[in-house]
């Protein structure tokens, strides 16, 4: 788990561009969006469904709750090893 | 001296008619042009409709009496539509006191992204293709053809293009710099723009219903469309029929987000306001609004807004014809502005197509069935883009 | 009508009052001459310019250079000219649409590749709502947004616009154009002046007590597509003004070497500076002239190690550009 956890740090860091941000910078179980987490908006929420897809296969349907699934690092991997079961 | 600008001639090619009376004909008979892809080659083929010109580059070069070579959609589209729109009218005037301004999204990316899709599959491709890359290139083209010196420029704002230009033409025309232009916009279907929108998810895989509760996207078009406009001088000197008047003119920026427009709407409200005060109209005196209604959640939802409290009180008759076109991106504020004039030459609304439920959040609903309104005098024609760019344009009649 | 510059910001490859960059031989030898570029972070919040292209931070960086330097915070309106728009995001989104075959592009790239991205990233970092445009078109492209700021300050001399153009270059379009002289004997760069790319904002107004380094008071576009030779076009455009046959004292000219000194007989033998020399060669070079024209006019002719010909004082100067011998404009920036 903490391995996919720093995976998908990186990746968060590299497909939304945070040049400056390192690993240790991000929050695993903080808030992705609003302005008390890294400040992402709809756009970065577009992106981050695409780490899913491209990085692991994961496809989000309607019945999947976006906004839970995406709300922390965490709960992305947790997601990840629930699809992965 | 007077300041006045009038319409004397339109043109307009787009995926319900290859021409005014065609268009025309369309939105009489309430039939849409969106259906499936038929010349665009794309993986997305059969996920989603999209308003295709019912032409092929072939029939489009026929018509047009040129050669067949590698054009881009976008100039044989452009050239089709300024040729209705500026006819022969165009041999009486000097050319130095006549202009082109166009707009354009992605000029000639039809033609690049072929051109690159060969270069990546390993197959010979010409690279003068990507002379038509740039925004600019159709209207000089068409400048050359058409015999235009006084001025060129192109404006890109993205969905509001058109409408900047026209803005721009009236002014230009206002400050003595030309008597008369060729304006209007043009953008062709390709795969950058629908797989674009496609990664916004934001592309309804059905008939786009602008404005309804259920909306669910929009649907990609085509197209280009342009007003042969002139000062009331010129118009007069030159005999012309009048087919309407440019009454007002607004341009504002949301200045929100690069892709979203804020809820409240601010950016449209001071765009429709903007025009409404240059025209010295009051919000009860506009007849009718041609929306820019692209059918996604977001724009609908601040436009409808928006309008509300502009209108407030008297909102007026309004309507999305993007469900005969599709959306034309940087075609739309002209294509729409055509629509207008037709609207005004009719006196005729043309309804929303795929209109069923009203949204929760406004107390009114546009238009759903043609509707005869002898008393139609001016029309407001909303086009609200990409990156906040909104403008808002009044076509009146001349009595 | 006039506009009074208050205000600019200028980003590119150096300034021609700098002696180093002026004797730079390595310059003249590049194949681009790439700006210097500011550290962006003293113009741009950290947390959104993770969102912007290199284009989008050079034009809102000198747009707000421009805004500091005359002491603007909003300005009532926002005009921006770019030929080739944000190419590197363009490039980025098309690749990744053509080898990815259309499977799962990324949305980042595609908002961002709009020509009116840099126009709109500058009103929403500044929170501007007034009119916005964006021109795009060729030779231009800079010299349709200074019309239309004229145009928007006549109606409303008060007003203060911020207009500008930034054009960049990758090596990818750099390699098309060279392609193009190459195979069509399309002499883009006669004098093989390296490419160049570069971003300039001027905050302009109505209203001569703004005013800090000079006035524009004439724009004027000439499409030439009739073939007329570029001296025959300048003379006629000199015959025809008279303010200019007047008194011009010095010319910025965007043509090449061997024009030079026939344009200088046209405008009364006065000096005649081939700008591109500095600034290298693209689309809205005129905005790299009309930022030279006003260090000069604030300057003076001190100190300098260009040669400017016969001219000894400049109040008034006049911008010459072509591109492809089919857009010709003239921009005369003057004292009042």
């Amino acid at each position: 788990m903490d391995e996919l956890i720093v995976k998908l740090k990186k990746e968060i860091i590299e497909q939304l561009n945070f040049e400056d941000l390192s690993i240790d910078d991000i929050e695993t179980e903080g808030p992705l969006f609003g302005p008390e987490g890294l400040g992402l908006d709809s756009i970065d929420a577009l992106e981050l469904i695409l780490i899913l897809e491209k990085k692991y296969g994961i496809k989000m349907t309607d019945a999947d709750d976006g906004k839970a699934i995406l709300q922390s690092v965490k709960s992305m991997a947790d997601f990840i090893m629930l699809k992965r079961k | 001296m007077s300041h006045r600008i009038f319409v004397t001639g339109i043109g307009i090619v787009c995926a319900a008619g290859n021409s005014a009376s065609e268009t025309l004909s369309s939105l009489a008979a309430q039939k849409s042009g969106i259906s499936g892809m038929q010349y665009l080659d794309s993986r997305l083929k059969d996920l989603f409709p999209v308003g295709e010109v019912k032409l092929s580059n072939k029939d489009l070069c026929d018509n047009l009496s040129l050669p067949i070579k590698n054009y881009s959609r976008t100039y044989l589209l452009a050239l089709a539509a300024a040729r209705e729109a500026a006819g022969e009218m165009i041999e009486n005037y000097n050319s130095s006191r006549l202009g082109i301004v166009s707009g354009s999204t992605v000029g000639g990316m039809d033609l690049s992204e072929k051109y690159f899709q060969s270069v990546y599959a390993g197959i010979d491709a010409d690279i003068s293709d990507l002379k038509q890359h740039d925004c600019g290139f159709s209207t000089e083209f068409i400048a050359d053809k058409l015999g235009i010196k006084g001025y060129l420029s192109t404006v890109s704002t993205a969905c509001s293009s058109s409408a900047n230009s026209i803005i721009h033409a009236s002014m230009l025309i206002k400050s003595g710099i030309i008597d008369a232009a060729v304006a209007g916009g043009v953008d062709s279907l390709a795969k950058f723009t629908l797989n674009g929108f496609n990664s916004l998810k934001i592309l309804d895989s059905k008939l786009c219903s602008p404005f309804d509760e259920n909306r669910n996207g929009l649907n990609l078009g085509e197209g280009a469309a342009f007003l042969f406009i002139e000062s009331e001088r010129s118009a007069s000197s030159h005999m012309n029929d009048v087919i309407c008047e440019i009454k007002g003119f607004g341009n504002s920026c949301d200045a929100f987000h690069q892709t979203a427009m804020s809820e409240e709407g601010i950016g449209p409200k001071l765009a429709m306001r903007s025009a409404l005060n240059s025209a010295l109209l009051d919000p009860s005196e506009i007849d009718y609004i041609n929306l820019h209604g692209t059918g996604t959640s977001n724009n609908d939802l601040s436009e409808g807004l928006a309008i509300e409290e502009v209108f407030s009180g008297a909102i007026p008759f309004y309507s999305s014809t993007k469900s005969y076109t599709g959306h034309t991106l940087g075609a739309a504020g002209a294509v729409e502005a055509v629509i207008s004039a037709l609207s005004l030459k009719t006196n005729t609304i043309y309804p929303n197509i795929n209109f069923a439920t009203r949204m929760k959040e406004l107390s009114t609903a546009p238009v759903s069935a043609i509707m005869k309104k002898d008393n139609l005098r001016n029309i407001m024609s909303n086009s609200f883009g990409f990156g906040g760019n909104n403008s808002s344009i009044i076509f009146s009649k001349v009595e | 009508m006039n506009m009074y510059i208050s205000g600019l910001g200028n980003i590119s490859a150096g300034s021609p009052f700098d002696n180093d960059f002026q004797n730079n031989k390595a310059i003249n030898d590049s194949r681009i001459l790439h700006p210097v570029e500011p550290q962006y972070k003293d113009y741009i919040d950290p947390k959104i310019s993770r969102r912007l292209s290199r284009i989008i931070k050079m034009g809102l960086a000198s747009a707000k250079m421009a805004l500091n330097d005359a002491s603007v915070d909003i300005p009532d309106g926002i005009i921006t000219g770019t030929a080739i728009g944000c190419i590197e995001d363009t490039e980025k989104f098309l690749n990744s649409v053509i080898e990815g075959h259309e499977e799962l592009p990324s949305p980042s790239a595609f908002i961002s590749s709009t020509h009116n991205s840099i126009s709109s990233q500058i009103a929403i970092a500044l929170k501007c709502h007034g009119y916005n445009s964006t021109f795009s078109s060729r030779g231009f492209s800079f010299e349709s947004a200074l019309m239309d700021a004229m145009m928007q300050i006549d109606e409303k001399p008060g007003l203060k616009f911020l207009a500008g153009s930034v054009d960049e270059l990758t090596d990818k379009l750099a390699d098309i154009l060279e392609n193009f002289e190459i195979a069509f004997n399309l002499n883009l760069n006669k004098n093989k002046f390296p490419y160049g790319e570069g971003a300039a904002f001027f905050l302009l107004s109505g209203e001569k007590k703004n005013m800090r380094y000079g006035k524009i008071s004439s724009v004027k576009m000439i499409y030439n597509n009739s073939d007329e030779n570029i001296l025959d076009v300048i003379e006629n455009y000199y015959n025809d003004n008279k303010s200019i046959k007047d008194k011009t004292d010095l010319v910025l000219f965007g043509g090449e070497i061997d024009e030079v000194i026939p344009v200088s007989k046209i405008f009364a033998d006065c000096g005649v500076i081939l700008f591109k020399k500095y600034c290298g060669e693209y689309f809205t070079s005129t905005s790299y002239a009309l930022y030279f024209a006003c260090m000069l006019l604030k300057n003076g002719l001190k100190n300098i190690s260009f040669d400017a010909g016969n001219s000894t004082t400049v109040s008034k100067i006049v911008l010459i550009n072509k591109f492809n011998n089919k857009y010709y404009s003239f921009v005369t920036v003057e004292n009042d």
